[in-house]
């Protein structure tokens, strides 16, 4: 009876924790995409005001955020001061690649900051700074859907981990 | 106005072509240079690399190198050919990467410098673009579409003014108001160099003191500061306004630095005239060069001409590369409209 009873409890305990990683990805991909907002702005500061080389701009951004977003920044610092031949392109892609492992963003937010990073670097300030703003831009339309899914899914993927948890418990006794 | 009279004389001692460094002063250059290029120039033997005085990389066109009066292909795999079809062909790709790789990665922060048609890297050498040229007005916004770059490599030559530096220095502290005359890539730039370096650190052989220089370095080639900071050895007690306006650059340091000895690279802008009189006026030398072939070849150029007839100049240093870059053809002394000559055809050596 006791093992029944703990076997349960581990399939409550098991089935609620997952939806509740589940409903936690929502939240942690809003708060990445605020992250990167936030990380554009400051780098376009760098960029546009101080005209900082970006290999201190990227650094500069990389310490002032928390991870995981910060990798993407850390891994371009790193390959544009070891001066192997890459340009700030290239560096971004491999910051992106070595990156979206690690982030809650869906498909289409990783392509947004990969197309931003295919101008970095290699135009003038005007130009520069229109690739700033279309992504800014683009990265606030998806905040707000995945606002919006968030709110939709939060709460559903909490209860639903709980009701499957109970509903086996039930199938099983 | 002079009479002109050419001496020539057996050159005494002649410039050996090797400057301090090595491989590793080809360092920030192979930086600036996308992998493909950068192979091929690390396999190029040290002889070769150590006469190279430009890279060319063109869109299209085989990759070129000039030193000593002379220009070669160099082939993929590092070799020197006068064979155009053995030449390795620069890539549209590798023009637009070099750009990109010799600004750190940021082209939004040279655009001042892109403006002029140059931009200046670590180790002081220099890069020349061309390509589609943005104008705002009438004024030039930036170059875009590179499709040409020419890699100036900078080379000090410490003491090649040693042999020069005793006609050209009066007493322990003073010099003379000194013009140097040279005709493109004859060695104008290194000569000044290294005349202001030991100007400014004093030369114990001829028991002369160091004095103040204020050096407007225009075109950031004397100097070739890269953010700030030279990265040539012009000397402990030497000022240096980077990239500034020469006539501009001229005022501000008589009045903030107070030189005993105003150095700048290529005169001849009419505003430069004025800064030059002030100068004077004020008790401070000048040591300048101008881009020509002889005493008489500047003598028609309105503003040398004109303060050669002021007399303002009392040496005049004519460079030539008859017998390679560095070749003093005369030094001229000039005092009271009359000038002697010496010096006919030999090189400042090291």
């Amino acid at each position: 009876m006791i093992v029944k009873v703990f076997g349960c409890l581990v399939i409550m305990v098991c089935a609620t924790l997952a939806g509740f990683v589940l409903a936690n990805g929502y939240k942690k991909r809003v708060r990445e995409l605020r992250a990167f907002q936030q990380a554009l702005q400051m780098l376009e500061s760098e960029i546009l005001y101080t005209s900082t080389p970006l290999p201190q701009a990227v650094d500069r951004t990389a310490r002032s955020l928390a991870a995981p977003v910060n990798r993407i920044f850390a891994v371009v610092g790193k390959v544009l001061d070891s001066r192997t031949g890459c340009t700030a392109g290239e560096a971004w892609c491999m910051g992106v690649d070595q990156t979206k492992d690690l982030l809650s963003l869906d498909s289409e937010d990783i392509e947004i900051i990969r197309s931003f990073g295919k101008n970095l670097g290699s135009v003038d300030k005007e130009n520069q700074e229109k690739s700033f703003t279309l992504a800014k831009y683009q990265l606030r339309a998806q905040q707000a859907k995945a606002e919006e899914e968030r709110s939709k899914n939060e709460r559903l993927y909490k209860n639903l981990g709980f009701l499957l948890g109970a509903a086996l418990v039930i199938l099983l006794i | 106005m002079y009479t002109y009279e050419k001496t020539r004389h057996k050159p005494i001692k002649v410039w050996s072509e090797k400057a301090e460094g090595g491989r590793e002063r080809y360092k920030p250059v192979l930086d600036s240079v996308p992998i493909t290029i950068r192979s091929i120039i690390n396999r190029l033997s040290p002889e070769v690399l150590d006469g190279i005085e430009e890279f060319r990389l063109k869109a299209g066109a085989p990759f070129i190198i000039y030193g000593a009066g002379d220009s070669a292909y160099i082939t993929g795999d590092g070799r020197i050919s006068k064979d155009k079809a053995k030449a390795y062909i620069v890539t549209p790709d590798d023009t637009a990467k070099a750009l990109q790789l010799m600004c750190d990665c940021s082209i939004y922060s040279i655009e001042d410098e892109l403006r002029n048609g140059y931009i200046t890297i670590r180790g002081g050498h220099r890069i020349g673009v061309v390509g589609k040229v943005v104008t705002e007005g009438s004024r030039v916004k930036t170059i875009k579409d590179i499709s040409g770059l020419n890699i100036r490599i900078s080379r000090q030559v410490t003491g090649c003014s040693s042999s020069l530096l005793p006609s050209l220095i009066r007493g322990r502290d003073s010099v003379y108001n000194t013009l140097i005359v040279s005709p493109p890539q004859c060695g104008k730039t290194t000569l000044l160099r290294d005349i202001i370096r030991q100007i400014s650190d004093g030369i114990p052989a001829l028991g002369f003191n160091g004095i103040k220089v204020g050096l407007v370095d225009e075109r950031s080639e004397l100097a070739g500061c890269y953010k700030g900071i030279p990265q040539n050895d012009m000397g402990i007690r030497t000022d240096i306004l980077d990239a500034c306006p020469k006539a501009q650059g001229m005022m501000m340091l008589i009045r903030s630095m107070s030189p005993r000895v105003i150095a700048t690279d290529e005169l001849g802008r009419p505003e430069d005239l004025v800064s030059i009189q002030e100068a004077i006026n004020a008790g401070v030398n000048i040591i300048t060069t101008v881009h020509g072939w002889s005493t008489k070849d500047i003598q028609n150029k309105p503003v040398i001409g004109k303060l050669m007839q002021d007399g303002v100049f009392e040496r005049i240093v004519v460079l030539s590369r008859r017998k390679g870059p560095g070749t003093i053809e005369e030094v001229v002394n000039v005092s009271g409209g009359k000038k002697n000559s010496e010096f006919g055809g030999t090189r400042y050596d090291c």
